[in-house]
């Protein structure tokens, strides 16, 4: 998996990720990353901690991505800001943020 | 600053060890939330896979399938906050710095210590739970 840094900005972790979703192969990336985390509960190495450290940061990048994705899904299907912000537990006006990102990327209509 | 990768492992407490097996045991609870999380994913996708070779779907179903899929997406994010959380708690106790957690977890340093400090201080007992 791509390594992307949670500092970036939210749309370009998207953009990171926008391949992987045209492959639909998110959900897999996500049960490779749960099944790693597992094999390193309970064992407190530090190179397991560290190893802990980055599938966190990676499970945490990934649903990142998965808010841009459903927004601009959400958005193209035609569900309001505010249904989206509900859903997905972030304010309306991040919502909206988002999707301008995204129409000026192209990524939206 | 404590480097674990040059920290000799010693010998653990009796407290150390409950510690560890008391987070395990958290870490696999938000892990089953995960995994719960994942397999919605994985029928919402399914679905939308299978509508792609019957009738399309009213607009209706559609925004209960995105209403379905930001609810999972919302589990995972909660999942993934108390991993990050839980993390931080057990590395600070352990004796690595703020700026060691954030380069691991890539969360800026500030972040980290705000974030522990506001658990540690929810977590602490208050004067009076000492008093009773």
């Amino acid at each position: 998996m791509a390594r992307a840094s949670r500092q970036r900005s939210t749309i370009h972790v998207w953009q990171d990720h926008a391949a992987e979703f045209s492959a639909e192969d998110l959900v897999q990336q996500l049960k490779y990353l749960t099944d790693q985390f597992q094999k390193t509960v309970g064992d407190a190495t530090p190179i397991r901690i560290r190893r802990r450290a980055r599938l966190i940061s990676d499970i945490s990048t990934l649903v990142t991505a998965l808010n841009i994705e459903t927004v601009r899904q959400g958005v193209a299907t035609g569900c309001s800001y505010t249904k989206l912000g509900q859903w997905l537990e972030v304010s309306p006006t991040s919502v909206m943020t988002w999707a301008n990102e995204l129409r000026k990327l192209g990524h939206l209509a | 600053m404590t480097n674990p990768m040059n920290v000799q492992q010693s010998r653990r407490s009796v407290p150390d060890i409950w510690t560890e097996h008391a987070t395990a045991s958290t870490w696999s609870d938000t892990l089953s939330r995960l995994n719960d999380a994942k397999e919605a994913l994985q029928r919402q996708k399914q679905l939308s896979v299978d509508q792609l070779h019957g009738e399309l779907p009213s607009k209706a179903a559609m925004k209960d399938q995105m209403r379905a899929t930001g609810s999972a997406i919302r589990t995972l994010s909660d999942a993934a906050s108390v991993l990050t959380i839980e993390f931080i708690t057990a590395a600070v106790e352990r004796g690595d710095s703020y700026n060691q957690i954030g380069q691991w977890l890539e969360i800026d340093p500030g972040t980290v210590r705000r974030w522990y400090l506001e658990v540690s201080e929810e977590n602490s007992p208050t004067q009076d739970d000492e008093e009773g």
